[in-house]
């Protein structure tokens, strides 16, 4: 995976080669190989998430996908508080997508202080998230992230960690995928649990 | 304050002579008066004394201001440019150009309105915008390179940021220069890239990692999901007219089947107005409008369309002068008023190719185009000044050329098809049809017109938009409304293509004035109802009156256009379809000052209107009529 960065003396590589048989699997069927997977994750036991797939050859690098996010999830519009990123060429016309990947096996999750309460798996969905009310910004997931940029980010002021969680318990699903003009975003369906 | 949402709050004041920039409060400038925009600036043009100085005098203001609603998502990213404008002719007036892109959400998320430059660097200098640490950069090694390597190279040492740059037209004062932010996002009409020449700044960058914020965003998120939900949120229409060339086929279609790589447009609008073309050997770009203007002309090569558009853009020369560059040139060429060889040029495909299908090879039309427009930009062309200027030098013959095809002001014929189009031109400063295709929707659509309380049935949109009728009863109001629209638009701001007359229209319920009217007042906080909404237009076509009294003694016999569209029918499909009937003319004129509560004789503002809408302040500066 070209997005996929080896940082830090190849710690990814380490953990995917110490990685549970289930985890492996559960990887390589859906096609994720190359995400970090931590040694403690049952990750057979997580519902696969649902994610943000960019098209790029549709995509015309507008950033309605970054206003209307941050928009919804900050109320405010802003390019450094979107959950999700456009690398724009506009003299190029060449545009792609920085986004969570929502790994199967999070090291984001792994390495917060305080899962289950900050940083989440959501048990029916797969979709990690996080509480930013229980965040204490310390910045952990943002390091464990193995893409390049991270994408955890924490605000300027460092007050809680953010990423996508697909716009959880919004009715029309992910509000960059509703507005996108282009039809440039689509979300994976998941195998949300019944 | 009373600009907490939407705004930025503040105005960077850069004085290039002294290398000062600093950050002066924008409740200085009255923002819930005059929004932002083309308000804005004619504020601040007011405030600095509406200075009779030329265009190139370091005294004039080069202003740059976006909007409230400039940072949400939207058709929103745009911002005006204004000043005292070198391509005005034969005087130079105080005049506007808009542009979108990216640029103008960047300044928003930077924390600025607006950018006022004044002064002029003793060498080549661009500005550079990182939120609050504003600096004043050497630009030679830029100086001489064209918008596309500008922007690449100043990406390159300052990421993520937007740049907004002259090409060497500007750098060499051509009077028709551009400031170009990405591709196809210009400030075309005015000149303004030749007054930033003037003043020594290349470019400005700007890098924003702040935020836009809304007083409701709830608010404005159910309204822009409810217009969704109905069909009416960026689905097209008028908008998509420029994604193709709009010199139709055979260009347009081997553009469309052959070379186009997807759409593209301003930042944060989802519908992407703009195609993005790539024709290897040529090059690759944005189009939407004006870019055409050589298919216009080129009978049918699509590398000679694509050429014309990538290399002005490059150079940084205004596309729809360039169209009037080419009209003059092959109508004074064929009625042999001059030649070729008066024109700077060595050889021209419409003239010495003819016969050939295409008007030659590519090959031919590159020549020509190199020449052509390396000649503008660099300043050795006859025509780098614009076309009145060039005409003017070559004589009474050469100026009549002009005449049939520049109504007014040194601006190419334009959307001049009916009598309201008419006293829009005749009482504007510049052509005003950057920004009001209004008058078109509402002569093509009767439901429409008759729901604003203006004409309707005197343009015909479809087919070759030829005007079908010309008659002047209540002509006054179309032009009344579509000014104040105009202002409006120019100032919150919103797209011109993504605010016509027809859309949102579901009457009662919603119409445009009624969506623009809750998307402002969602954002700001302010209660900005359709009637306040609407005066606040009207003040600012106000404000800009006062400044042409003021500047540039504008009078009532100054509102008129070209003494030939009184006399016969101009040779132009952009034009009228019979002569205008002085008598009612004059008689439509009357009208249009009283219902703007001016003084008919004068032309001018009343102090009693002026006071009416909340601009005494504007009025005590100024000698005027009572009543």
């Amino acid at each position: 995976m070209a997005a996929c960065k080896k940082k830090r003396g190849g710690t990814g590589r380490r953990e995917f080669l110490t990685g549970t048989g289930a985890a492996l699997t559960v990887g390589m069927v859906t096609g994720i190989t190359g995400d970090s997977l931590a040694p403690q994750v049952e990750a057979a036991e997580i519902p696969v998430a649902a994610r943000i797939e960019h098209h790029a050859s549709l995509c015309a690098g507008c950033g309605v996908c970054s206003l209307m996010c941050s928009l919804y999830h900050e109320k405010v519009s802003s390019l450094v508080l979107s959950r999700s990123e456009i690398i724009r060429e506009p003299l190029e016309g060449t545009f792609s997508l920085n986004v969570c990947r929502q790994c199967q096996a999070p090291s984001c999750y792994q390495a917060c202080p305080l899962k289950d309460s900050a940083l989440c798996v959501d048990k029916e969905t797969g979709i990690k998230y996080i509480n930013a009310a229980k965040c204490s910004a310390c910045g952990e997931c943002v390091r464990a992230c193995p893409l390049d940029p991270p994408r955890v980010r924490l605000t300027a002021e460092r007050k809680y960690a953010f990423k996508c969680d697909l716009c959880r318990g919004r009715e029309n699903g992910p509000i960059c995928v509703e507005y996108c003009g282009q039809h440039a975003l689509a979300a994976t369906p998941g195998n949300r649990r019944a | 304050m009373a600009t907490t949402y939407g705004w930025a709050g503040k105005i960077l004041w850069v004085d290039l002579t002294k290398g000062k920039r600093s950050a002066v409060p924008l409740d200085d400038f009255e923002p819930e008066k005059y929004i932002g925009g083309v308000g804005l600036n004619s504020r601040i043009f007011w405030e600095l004394g509406a200075p009779k100085v030329a265009a190139f005098h370091p005294d004039n203001p080069l202003l740059l201001s976006v909007g409230p609603l400039t940072g949400a998502p939207g058709p929103f990213s745009r911002a005006e440019v204004g000043g005292i404008a070198p391509q005005s002719y034969p005087q130079e007036l105080f005049a506007y150009s808009g542009f979108g892109g990216k640029f103008p959400t960047e300044l928003k998320y930077a924390g600025y309105d607006a950018i006022v430059i004044l002064g002029k660097s003793e060498k080549p200098v661009y500005l550079l915008v990182e939120d609050q640490d504003v600096s004043i950069r050497d630009a030679g090694h830029l100086w001489g390179l064209d918008t596309f390597e500008t922007q690449r190279s100043l990406i390159a040492r300052h990421p993520k940021s937007s740049v907004l740059t002259i090409g060497p037209a500007g750098e060499n004062l051509c009077r028709f220069a551009i400031l170009l932010n990405e591709s196809a996002s210009a400030a075309g009409q005015g000149g303004y890239g030749a007054v930033m020449g003037s003043k020594n700044l290349k470019a400005i960058v700007v890098r924003g990692t702040g935020s836009h914020t809304m007083a409701d965003p709830d608010k404005f998120l159910s309204l822009v999901a409810e217009r969704q939900k109905a069909g009416e949120w960026l689905t097209g229409g008028a908008q998509s007219w420029g994604r193709y060339p709009l010199c139709g086929d055979p260009v347009s279609k081997e553009m469309r089947t052959q070379y186009l790589k997807r759409f593209a447009g301003c930042y944060g609008c989802p519908y992407q107005c703009m195609g993005f073309y790539d024709m290897p050997g040529v090059g690759k770009g944005a189009q939407m409008c004006a870019e055409a203007w050589y298919g216009f002309v080129g009978n049918g090569s699509s590398e000679g369309y694509w050429e014309g558009n990538i290399l002005s853009q490059k150079l940084g020369i205004n596309n729809f002068e360039l169209l009037g560059v080419m009209v003059f040139a092959l109508a004074g060429i064929a009625a042999k008023v001059f030649t070729k060889e008066d024109l700077g040029l060595k050889s021209i495909p419409h003239f010495d190719h003819a016969a050939e299908p295409k008007l030659g090879s590519p090959k031919v039309h590159h020549e020509f185009l190199t020449a052509l427009l390396n000649g503008i930009a660099e300043g050795r062309s006859p025509l780098a000044h614009g076309v009145g200027r060039a005409a003017e030098k070559m004589g009474p013959a050469a100026m009549r050329v002009y005449e049939d095809q520049y109504p007014a002001y040194g601006y190419l014929s334009h959307h001049l098809k009916n009598i309201p189009a008419a006293i829009h031109w005749a009482t504007d400063t510049r052509d005003p049809f950057n920004s009001c295709h209004d008058l078109m929707f509402f002569g093509a659509f009767p439901k429409v017109a008759d729901h604003f309380g203006v004409p309707s049935g005197d343009v015909r949109i479809v087919a070759d938009w030829e005007g079908i009728d010309v008659f002047y009863e209540r002509a006054e109001r179309s032009a009344v409304w579509c000014q104040n629209h105009q202002s409006l638009k120019n100032s919150l701001p919103i797209c011109e293509y993504a605010s016509m007359p027809g859309n949102y229209f579901n009457p009662p319920q919603m119409d445009i004035r009624i969506f623009e009217s809750k998307i402002l007042s969602a954002v700001t906080g302010m209660d900005y109802g359709v009637e306040r909404l609407w005066e606040t237009g009207e003040r600012i076509w106000n404000l800009r009156r006062a400044i042409m009294v003021l500047r540039e003694n504008r009078e009532r016999s100054g509102d008129t256009i070209s003494h030939l569209w009184f006399e016969r029918t101009v040779p132009n499909r952009q034009s009228l379809t019979a002569p205008l009937d002085r008598e009612q003319w004059n008689e439509a004129l009357t009208r249009y000052y009283e219902l703007r509560g001016w003084d008919a004789k004068s032309g001018h503002p009343t102090k009693g209107k002026l006071e009416v809408l909340g601009m005494k302040n504007i009025a005590d500066k100024l000698a005027l009529p009572a009543a």
